[in-house]
């Protein structure tokens, strides 16, 4: 999620939920305008839009909706194609599940 | 609201490739499938098998544009409304069918970019594109001859194997990730995707590694992940 980078920590949890924003800047107003862009249908996206035009910048709303745009292609390019997960990204994986002490959990499961 | 050129830039690169004969499929399919798109939505055989358990739901798709072959009604239908339920064996039922690998890969990469121009423009409140009419041309059927079965559903292009108008695919002076190869078997494509990518997030290569220093946009990366990751989670994506 970038959070190192940022020095920030980051809830990774919000990214199923909107509730709050997890240490994300503008985090839960993101989370809003995505699910509204998800409909591909410009009547109702305004009013989250907005939302998010109160809390970041004119140009910063282009990029989030750019970025949003962008994984419509990604994902499907991934699902469609059914390419492999790489190596390098299934041991980022891994790591983050010892953090989380998953291993350490009844079958694996997240409480 | 002002957009950056460069989206305006790769929008018109995709609508501009609309109606035109692609390496596989004619003007009119193409154009036919970017009409589905936007049509499948309202598919209630769509959204009876995305609220199901199991999508194997038997039944007759609601099409617009019916004088596409049921391979691709059936290519988008999915491809939109339920792309994380793709299987192997769905994918083998549309070659089994008569699909080409080649047909498959030129169609989901049409729909994908179809959806990008498509959310960018609903999420900033402006009106869909028109689509544009078909101008014919012919198909030019160059299949790449060092793509490969890597073990995925299509065939595709490993970094190591760029030869003839293909040799400068990828920046092989980096890593290149495998959602870059994904629709390769039609460069076309993977040259559009690497358009549409490098303006609206970063260009592929540069993904793994990135920081806010490596670029200019007015979210960090905090923000840019977390937009990434909610669409993932819509699309039940796990890549």
């Amino acid at each position: 999620m970038g959070g190192l980078e940022c020095e920030r920590d980051v809830d990774l949890s919000i990214v199923a939920g909107t509730e709050h924003d997890g240490g994300v800047p503008a985090g839960a107003a993101l989370l809003a305008f995505v699910d509204a862009a998800m409909t591909c249908d410009p009547n109702q996206t305004a009013d989250v839009r907005a939302g998010l035009q109160a809390k970041l910048s004119d140009v910063a709303v282009v990029d989030a909706a750019a970025v949003a745009a962008m994984f419509q292609l990604n994902t499907r390019a991934a699902d469609a194609a059914g390419i492999a997960i790489e190596a390098a990204t299934l041991e980022g994986r891994s790591q983050l599940g010892d953090r989380f002490g998953m291993a350490q959990r009844a079958d694996g499961r997240a409480p | 609201m002002l957009i950056r050129e460069d989206l305006t830039s790769a929008h018109n690169a995709v609508w501009d490739s609309l109606p035109r004969a692609g390496t596989w499929l004619d003007a009119e399919t193409r154009i036919a499938l970017a009409c589905e798109t936007r049509a499948c939505r309202a598919c209630a055989l769509c959204k009876e098998r995305k609220a199901a358990l199991s999508p194997s739901i038997e039944g007759d798709h609601d099409v617009a544009c019916p004088q596409l072959p049921g391979t691709l009604i059936e290519l988008v239908h999915k491809l939109v409304t339920d792309p994380g339920r793709i299987t192997r064996r769905w994918v083998d039922a549309l070659y089994a069918q008569g699909l080409p690998d080649t047909h498959y890969v030129e169609a989901a990469a049409l729909v994908s970019s179809v959806l990008v121009v498509d959310t960018f423009h609903a999420a900033l409140g402006m009106p869909l594109r028109a689509l544009p009419e078909p101008r014919g041309g012919i198909p030019t059927a160059n299949r790449p001859r060092t793509a490969c079965d890597e073990g995925a559903y299509v065939p595709m292009i490993a970094a190591d194997a760029l030869v003839d108008d293909y040799i400068d695919l990828y920046a092989t002076d980096h890593w290149v990730p495998n959602v870059h190869r994904a629709f390769s078997l039609v460069p076309d494509a993977t040259r559009l995707a690497d358009r549409l990518m490098a303006s609206h997030y970063l260009p592929y290569e540069q993904v793994p590694n990135y920081t806010d220093a490596d670029h200019h946009r007015a979210i960090d990366k905090t923000q840019m992940e977390l937009i990434a990751s909610r669409v993932s989670v819509h699309n039940d994506c796990f890549y």
